[in-house]
Order: structure tokens, then sequence, then C-alpha cells
């Protein structure tokens, strides 16, 4: 029971040394193929190929329900909650079959972690918003802890901002800095994959402007993957675009191609259409 | 007639509305102060009643009134938190689950005397407990459970689904999810449901008449062995609360100074209540406060 339930974490563990040695080209963390998800009879994702190279920002872009949000919520199967979805084709993260009856559904959601749309922090204070995870993986000991919150609101940004009031709840803060206490958040778990969908849309500018240099920074450690409606924000921080149209991807590429020359019509429009 | 005209004279109403509620209760609430309060003295507060003599007080019946209160909350709030946590998290719209909301509906607009008719047959007779706290107790959280479910439930139901999809996103299960994140974010609500139930449960007397019974026997205050038979926390003696002496001086009193009593009773009762809702209202706002919702 333990060993199948630890077998990502291993594999991981493996992976990473092997990636060093040069007869294992191992570069994409995380990939999808065929990915289909269907809620019901609606087909919000349609066979979708992609991958993800590792510490590299993807931006996922396209028009509102064209299955941005669907598609990143069923890499880390939040999707598994809802009761009418299904979900066809496969995800591998470090070359585990993400859907396979061994892999322990914390595990995947610890090492890929998500930030939502909207500031979700939790009705406690700063410190236990980042302990909480940390806490639920069996951190016990204070300094550690404390060591843990220190390092990644540190990571996040955040730390000279709050490290005064650690322990006030964390509803006080500003939404920008609840958004980067969700990200510090998602960071203690050590994760090797975040998932952000629109995590700036609903932030002012100057709180937007701190989560993209936040983007680049972190992007030396992680993958991310990040929804956005901003295409100047896609051209700011990301070094793939993958263009999302009625739960297919039409395009795919470098940054700087996509943007500069798409290879389909459709892209371009809805790029010029964005920033124009 | 215009609209305008319309809306003045539906304020007018309104207010006319609000003035008679707002007449009567301060009617209501003068009349029992005026009344009780000359009466209250801690020798009223202390001391054990008189059946014939005048001079008596209220003490065991305000102390039974709390320790009853106490037990109900101990036997019904988890039971509550229990229930609520279900109906608000795992129960499906099933048609069982709709024939449990209903038969708590039901339940919670049940006319308390026959919660203590029930209460008198099953927990006085059936489980033998004869009349006693313990019954009381079960009988009011007979009473209380209901009204505490559906506080709780919706405690818990206003926490955002947001705030569930990010604990399942950091890796939590469900049950950790709402042990660590959903209920401190519905404490606030769940405090001030328990509080507001508290007074209600306070002031019950018709649940009680079965139950806990309209007499107390001689308590010793200095013995805190809840074993033995002169214990006030013996829980198999029978405890008459505020609410039930007031009742039953009103009707059989023969003391000389019954009327004086039940007015000084009843202002104490009333304070007590007024009491547990101003505490409600506080607690919450705290809550509120500390958790920084405001
Ligand atoms: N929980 C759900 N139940 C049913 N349909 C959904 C659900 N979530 C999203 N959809 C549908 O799936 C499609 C894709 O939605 P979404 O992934 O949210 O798009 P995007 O994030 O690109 O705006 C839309 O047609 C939307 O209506
Ligand atoms: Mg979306």
């Amino acid at each position: 029971m333990q060993s199948v339930a630890l077998q990502p974490v291993t594999m991981k563990t493996n992976r990473i040394k092997q990636a060093d040695s040069p007869d294992l080209q191992y570069s994409s963390v995380l990939q999808t193929t065929n990915l289909s998800v269907y809620y019901g009879g609606h087909c919000a994702v349609d066979q979708v190929s992609l991958s993800f190279p590792k510490q590299s920002v993807t931006a996922l872009i396209g028009p509102s329900g064209c299955g941005k949000s669907t598609f990143l919520r069923s890499i880390n199967r939040m999707n598994d909650d809802v009761d009418s979805c299904r979900t066809e084709g496969a995800i591998y993260y470090e070359g585990v079959d993400l859907h396979s009856p061994h892999v322990n559904l914390h595990e995947i959601r610890k090492q890929i972690g998500m930030v939502f749309q909207r500031p979700v922090p939790f009705a406690k204070s700063i410190f236990k918003n980042v302990a909480a995870g940390p806490m639920r993986y069996g951190v016990k000991d204070k300094k550690e802890l404390q060591r843990i919150v220190e390092e990644n609101l540190k990571k996040a940004a955040l730390w000279e901002e709050v490290k005064d009031q650690l322990h006030t709840s964390a509803l006080r803060l500003s939404g920008g800095q609840q958004q980067r206490l969700c990200i510090a958040r998602a960071l203690a778990l050590q994760p090797s994959v975040l998932l952000l969908d629109e995590p700036a849309s609903a932030l002012d500018p100057v709180s937007t402007t701190k989560i993209e240099e936040l983007i680049s920074q972190l992007k030396k450690d992680y993958t991310i993957v990040i929804v956005t409606h901003n295409m100047q924000q896609a051209a700011r921080i990301s070094d793939e675009v993958a263009y999302f149209y009625m739960g297919r991807v039409i395009e795919h590429g470098p940054t700087e191609q996509v943007f500069t020359n798409p290879r389909h019509e459709q892209t371009a429009h809805y790029i010029n259409g964005r920033i124009g | 007639m215009s609209a305008k005209r319309k809306d003045q004279l539906a304020t007018a109403g309104l207010y006319v509305i609000v003035g008679i509620i707002i007449t009567v209760l301060a009617g209501l609430l003068g009349f029992v102060f005026v009344k009780g309060v000359p009466q209250l003295s801690w020798q009223f507060i202390t001391s054990p009643p008189q059946i014939f003599k005048e001079g008596g007080g209220v003490g065991p019946q305000l102390f039974n009134s709390f320790y009853l209160l106490v037990l109900t909350l101990i036997i019904s709030v988890p039971i509550a938190i229990g229930a609520g946590i279900y109906l608000a998290e795992y129960a499906k719209d099933h048609w069982i689950i709709r024939c449990i909301r209903v038969l708590i509906e039901v339940l919670s607009s049940l006319p308390s005397i026959v919660v203590g008719l029930f209460g008198f047959l099953f927990f006085v007779l059936y489980m033998g407990w004869g009349f006693s706290i313990l019954s009381g107790a079960f009988a009011l959280s007979v009473f209380n459970l209901p009204l505490l479910v559906r506080v709780i439930e919706q405690s818990i139901h206003n926490v955002p689904k947001s705030q569930r999809e990010a604990g399942w996103a950091l890796g939590f299960s469900k049950w950790e999810t709402i042990t660590t994140i959903i209920l401190p974010a519905a404490l606030p609500g769940i405090v001030t449901g328990i509080i507001l139930a508290s007074g209600r449960v306070f002031g019950e007397a018709a649940a009680l008449i079965y139950t806990a019974g309209m007499s107390t026997p001689i308590i010793d205050f200095t013995n805190w062995n809840p074993l033995s038979p002169t214990s006030p926390l013996h829980p198999f003696r029978p405890a008459e609360t505020m609410a039930v002496h007031i009742w039953k001086i009103n009707g059989e009193g023969i003391m000389p100074d019954a009327a004086a009593i039940s007015d000084g009773a009843a202002a104490l009762l009333i304070i007590s209540i007024l009491f547990f809702n101003f505490t409600s209202r506080f607690i919450g706002n705290l809550l509120f406060k500390k958790m920084g919702a405001n």
C-alpha cells in the first residue's frame, strides 16, 4: 500500500537525477496526450496534446469558455470532484500516468500546485495559511514551520510586507497580497509545477506587475502553466503559448513566434483583436 | 395615485407597524422590569425558595437552569455539528435526504409541550430516569437540535465553494478540508447560533415540566461529587428551572410573597436571555473581527 502510494515521489527523484545524465533526455515534466474533458455530453476540452518543458512558462490563451480552466483543472484532477465531469486521454507527470489507479491524489496535488483567479485566503492567520499544507504533510516542529513560512513568503515577494503581522488574519490583506499569499501557500508544499488560472485578473495594475515579476522569478525553479486573457502579459512572461478555441488547441509554439508570426489566421485574429 | 405618493404611504404604514411592535415590546419589558427588578437582591438570587413563608429566593432554580443548559449543549452541540456537516457537505440530493430535511423542519416547529410529553414517555418512563436533570437535558436536546442543526448547516453552507477547492488543491481530503478550513471559517456563525439557541433553551418551561420535574430536593452547594444524591451536579435528581418555577408559583404558590417572587424571577429570566443575545452578538462580532472579515 505504502510503496504504491509513494510511487510518484520516488519516481520524481529518480527522474530528476536521470535527467542530468546525457543519455536520457527528459525535458518535459508534464504532458497531455489526446486529453478530452466532458461535462455530461458537452465536450469542453477536445483531444488536447500539449507538453510543458521544465522551468518554463506556458500561457494558455483563447476566448472565454474555450476550455482553458477545464484543461488546467484536469491536470491536478480537480475535475474529479465535479460530478458530471468525465476525462479521456492521458496526462503524464514525470512519466507517471496521473489517471493510473496507483497514483496518490494527495501527492499529485502536493507536487502540482494551483492558484485560482480570485484570491482564496483561509480564515486563518497569515502564518497558518502558509503552514497549513506542510502541517498536513506531517511537519510539526515549530522552528521548521517558521522557516518554511519565511522562506515561501520571501519567494512570493510578500515577506517584507507581512513579517510583522504573521499572526493576524489573512483576510485583512489586500487582494494583491492575498494572491501572493496563495502563491506562497502553494510553494510551501515544494511543488514542481504551478497551475495559475488568471491569477492577476482580479487585481489592480500594481499588484498585477508584482505577480508578473514573481512569475518570472519562479520560473527558475518551477514549471508554470498560466491562463491569461491579457496578451501583453502573455507576451511579457511566457516562453510558450497555446491558443485554445472551442476546446481544441489551434496553435502552440514559442511565444515570440506565435505573437509575431502565427501559423493560423485565427490565432492572429484573436491576438490582434485583444491587443488592438 | 403617483408612485411617489404610494411610496410615502407604504413607508408611513411600515413606520406605524414598527412603532406598534416597539411599543408592545418596550411595554412588556418595562412592565416585567419595573415589577421585577426591585425584588432582585443577592439574597434572592442565592437562597432557596420558601414554601410557606416570605423571603424565599430562587438560588437552586437559577443553578438548575444553567446546569441544564450546559448539559443540553454538551449533548446537542456535537450531534448538531455532525449533522450540520453531513447535511451541508455530504448529503446528496436524494429523496431520503429531502425527507430528513422535512423532518427537521417539522421537529423544529413541534410545540415544546409535545417534546416534553415525549420526553416523559421515553426518558422518564421507558429509560427509567425519572424526573431528573438528565431526562430534562435530553428533552431539551430534542427541542434544541433541529434549530441548531439548521443554523450550523447554514453557516457551513455559507462558506464559499472556492475555500473547499483551495483546500483540495493543497491535497487535503474532503474531511481534512472541512475540519481545518471550513469549520474555522464557519465558526462565527456557529457560535452565534449556539448562543441564540441557548437563550431559547434557557427560557423553556413546557418541555421540562414532565421531564426535569417541578421540584428541587434539598441540595448541598458544598458537595460537588456528581454521584452523591445531595450534590447539585447529581444527574438523576429532579431539577426545577427558573421558567418552570415561575409557572409553578403562579399556579400553586402558597407563600405570601408568591407574586413578588414570580416578578423577580421573571425579570431575572429576561435579563439572562438578553445577556445571551448580547453575548452572542459580541462574540460573533469578535470572531468576525479576529478573522478580519470586516
Ligand atoms: N462545472 C461545470 N459544469 C458544466 N459545464 C462547465 C463547468 N465548468 C465549465 N463548463 C463549461 O465548459 C466550457 C469551458 O469552460 P472553461 O474551462 O471555464 O473555459 P475558460 O476557462 O476558457 O473560460 C464552457 O462551455 C463552460 O460552460
Ligand atoms: Mg476560466
